[in-house]
């Protein structure tokens, strides 16, 4: 099964400070916000597939894609829980891109987690690409 | 939207983006190109020095294709033909498929461009590229 994109949108957690539980909710962003928007595909990035992000905040080292772990919430449900923010870095999986079956995320509720400060520095960034249909 | 079928190549085109003179966070709008405009762009590919060399000859010119190590250093945009921006900042690297870590089938994609609307940004930091330097973008259509 391959995606066909349609549409993406880049987004990126600025990590301020790595302690371990450590929660950084996802920032609102309207053009994934409307009630059309159905999440097909995730992609994460590490500094290999993309050094600086957009606002020029350097991107976590491909070692501490596993200090992080993701939570994704559709309404009120965290339908996605705690799947490896390595999990989702298409460089890891052959240039797969995770898909996801038409859904509706509610970015403000959902959230990463750090889980461990290893390999990670205050000041990097997370970065996932959202790929939807709308 | 989902396929279980690898793309099915119609037409292409391949792209020589100039990056000359191009400064860190500069962004650089694609030329306007009559073969894309309007069409159904139905997959997408970043070729990097591994397929396509080190050096690429294009409307008169030699262009030296930038190495793998500028690979994650560019972003690309893209706007349809309504003027939505439809790939907002999509690290090129996406589009790789020589990268032995990267290997992919090429990603297929739905949606017409606008493509002089569309543009690349450079994040690579303190370097201006040389006068002559270029990246090469594939653009299968139907």
């Amino acid at each position: 099964m391959y995606l066909v994109i349609q549409r993406s949108y880049l987004t990126e957690i600025n990590l301020t400070a790595v302690n371990a539980g450590q929660r950084y909710n996802f920032l609102d962003v309207p053009e994934l916000r409307q009630a059309a928007v159905f999440i097909q595909g995730i992609e994460t990035f590490t500094a290999a597939q993309l050094a600086v992000s957009p606002n020029n905040k350097t991107v976590i080292a491909a070692a501490g894609a596993a200090s992080i772990m993701c939570t994704f919430v559709v309404g009120e449900t965290e339908d996605i829980f705690n799947i490896p923010y390595y999990t989702l870095v298409s460089a890891n999986n052959a240039g797969l891109i995770r898909a996801f079956n038409n859904k509706k995320i509610n970015l403000v509720k959902s959230y990463a987690t750090v889980v461990s400060a290893s390999n990670l520095n205050a000041g990097e960034s997370l970065i996932f690409n959202w790929y939807f249909k709308a | 939207m989902f396929t279980d079928n690898i793309l099915t190549i119609d037409k292409s085109e391949r792209i020589v983006f100039p990056l000359g003179l191009m400064n860190p966070n500069e962004k650089r709008n694609f030329s306007a190109n009559s073969n894309l405009s309007g069409k159904t762009i139905t997959g997408l590919q970043w070729c990097d020095v591994t397929e396509v060399g080190s050096s690429i000859y294009s409307g008169g010119t030699v262009f030296n294709v930038v190495g793998v190590a500028a690979t994650p250093y560019f972003t690309i945009t893209l706007v349809n033909t309504f003027g939505q921006v439809v790939l907002n900042g999509c690290p090129l690297s996406t589009f790789v498929l020589s990268n032995s870590s990267l290997k992919k089938e090429i990603r297929r994609t739905d949606f017409k461009l606008n493509i002089d609307q569309c543009f690349i940004l450079n994040l690579l930091p303190g370097t201006t590229f040389a006068s002559n330097a270029a990246l090469v973008i594939n653009f299968f259509y139907k």
